[in-house]
């Protein structure tokens, strides 16, 4: 009965590492290209140098190849169903088909795209998730709202949307130690709150919203009077506790990343790897 | 000695098992409570206080070590834990977190649905409950808990786990956010439930004038080590010590220490305020026989 001290949010990990110190502005847009490049591969061969790319991030950023791995666990289920999915209803070009019974076909190809999709789902996964491991949820969310600020010109509330983000992120681990406390509290009174069946729990569940939402309602409030009593009046003209600049480095781990790419899809161009 | 009634031995506690955040927080925990006593447990925050009490109705099962709670086991595979969490009432820091339903009786109502009482019987339970934390039970009945003082909802929080007519009473941090004269309200009625009931009562305090006003026994926990279990004499004299802790002192025993400096002879051993006037008293007429016999 933990859930607050068992549950990682935000997955950041404090370290010293080469990623750890990169921008984090950059690695929003690193992040972005990488996931880009990455659903852009479209052979096998390719998927080895993400794997490689993958290998060499994970070992530069110090985090575990297993922990990540773990917290694919409860979504494994849904992945193999796509796959499944993917597999069974596949509408190619009619390809070498090895089953057919009514409206299912499988086919060779149909194995192979979905085996890649796979692959560059859960490469994507891990690249997200040493990502998350690596930058703070503050620092984080500081360096989205200096990437969409300049939409601010065109009347985009970037600072507004960025600020009710950073407040939701802040209380996630708040209400759910609240929660916590909540079902402890209906345990120790002989509550069953873990047994019978999907509904029944769900149905006991239920029961703890409602206090749940009240006492959100009352921290709001309370934020909301902290904030005014420190004369918060939205994003005009605020200034920043830490102002950053892009270093050396961090161009460097931009160039760094184009070219490996970019020398990925030509080595698959040039050599015509399958 | 009397009975046990709650054995701990070798007890440890992690947090975050197997994750790269895992964290110790519990370090080999052995100690009994006797049956019918009030062991405070205080120490700083952190130090593992309120993870401990959570073993003693099996909200935690020990991974490592063992909670002997009456005779059973909590690691038991057989064990009936309904029956567990009935003979071992817990009163959680906040009353908020407690109250859940809409009404006093509701509420209360909950802990007796949950243990199958029969719903003739409800009703009687829920007012002799009201009625043991003094509360009227005809005025409270039906009150919304939203109308409630602070002080009220704590004492309906009771009454919610005393109905279910518990052998021991587990409370964290009870006093905290409670008003003074809440807190006197509070404290005397635990006092008069202990007697009347023989409750075993555990509690977590960061108030030490509630321990010493409370307390049987004082556990001094440290970082997940028990630094000191004593009586409550023998815990406050060690006062550097306590202080190196980061803990405080009970005020009575911080005005003894002021007025020993100041040139009264009194006994340091002193805690309570009864005690202090007592040898104040006693001092003052020690002092005024003085001059009288030189005349």
């Amino acid at each position: 009965m933990e859930l607050y001290k068992n549950t990682i949010f935000g997955f950041y990990r404090e370290g010293d590492s080469l990623i750890h110190k990169i921008d984090p502005r950059i690695k929003i847009i690193l992040l972005i290209m990488i996931i880009v490049f990455i659903s852009f591969i479209r052979t096998f061969s390719g998927t080895v140098f993400i794997g490689l790319f993958l290998l060499l991030i994970m070992k530069l950023s110090n985090s575990s190849f297993f922990y990540i791995l773990k917290g694919l666990k409860p979504v494994l289920p849904i992945i193999i169903l796509i796959w499944i999915f993917q597999i069974i209803f596949y509408i190619g070009e009619p390809g070498n088909i090895l089953f057919q019974w009514h409206f299912i076909k499988i086919s060779v190809l149909g194995i192979k795209i979905s085996c890649l999709m796979m692959l560059k789902a859960i490469s994507i996964y891990f690249i997200s998730s040493v990502f998350f491991l690596t930058t703070e949820i503050v620092s984080f969310t500081d360096a989205m709202e200096r990437l969409i600020l300049p939409l601010q010109k065109i009347k985009f509330p970037s600072h507004e949307i960025i600020m009710v983000g950073v407040i939701a992120f802040r209380f996630v681990p708040t209400l759910v130690e609240e929660l916590e406390r909540l079902m402890k509290a209906q345990i120790a009174r002989g509550a069953n709150l873990d047994r019978g069946n999907f509904i029944v729990r769900a149905i006991k569940l239920s029961g703890l919203l409602i206090p749940l939402f009240i006492s959100a309602y009352g921290r709001a409030e309370d934020l909301v009077l902290a904030m005014e009593s420190r004369c918060y009046r939205g994003g005009e003209g605020r200034t920043r506790r830490i102002s950053k600049k892009l270093k050396i480095f961090d161009f460097t781990s931009f160039i760094f990343t184009v070219l490996f790419f970019s020398l990925t899809f030509l080595t698959i161009r040039y050599f015509k790897l399958p | 000695m009397s009975k046990v009634i709650i054995k701990v031995e070798n007890l440890f506690h992690s947090y975050m098992q197997g994750t790269p955040f895992e964290k110790e927080v519990l370090h080999g925990l052995k100690f009994d409570i006797y049956e019918g006593e009030k062991l405070a447990i205080v120490g700083p925050t952190q130090s593992g206080k309120s993870t401990l009490l959570q073993y003693f109705n099996a909200i935690f099962i020990p991974k490592k070590g063992r909670v002997i709670v009456d005779k059973q086991d909590t690691k038991d595979s057989g064990l009936n834990l309904k029956e567990l969490r009935r003979k071992v009432a817990m009163l959680f820091q906040h009353p908020d977190s407690q109250l859940f339903k809409e009404t006093v009786a509701d509420d209360i109502a909950f802990g007796l649905k949950n243990m199958n009482f029969p719903e003739k019987v409800i009703e009687i339970t829920i007012k002799k409950a009201l009625a043991t934390v003094s509360l009227d039970p005809n005025e409270f009945f039906y009150r919304y808990i939203f109308s409630l003082s602070g002080g009220e909802k704590k004492k309906v929080a009771i009454a919610g786990i005393l109905a279910l007519d518990p052998e021991i009473l587990v409370l964290d941090d009870p006093t905290a956010g409670l008003d003074p004269k809440g807190r006197g309200d509070f404290l005397n009625s635990i006092k008069f439930l202990h007697d009347k009931l023989k409750l075993t009562t555990v509690f977590v305090s960061s108030n030490m004038d509630d321990v010493v006003e409370l307390a049987d026994r004082v556990m001094v926990l440290v970082d997940g080590k028990i630094k000191m279990i004593d009586i409550p004499e023998n815990i406050f004299i060690k006062k550097e010590k306590l202080l190196s802790y980061g803990l405080t002192l009970p005020s009575v025993v911080e005005v003894v220490d002021e007025l020993i400096k100041s040139g009264i002879n009194i006994d340091e051993k002193i805690i309570s305020i009864d005690q202090l006037e007592e040898s104040l008293f006693s001092y003052v007429i020690a002092r005024d026989k003085v001059p009288k016999q030189s005349h």
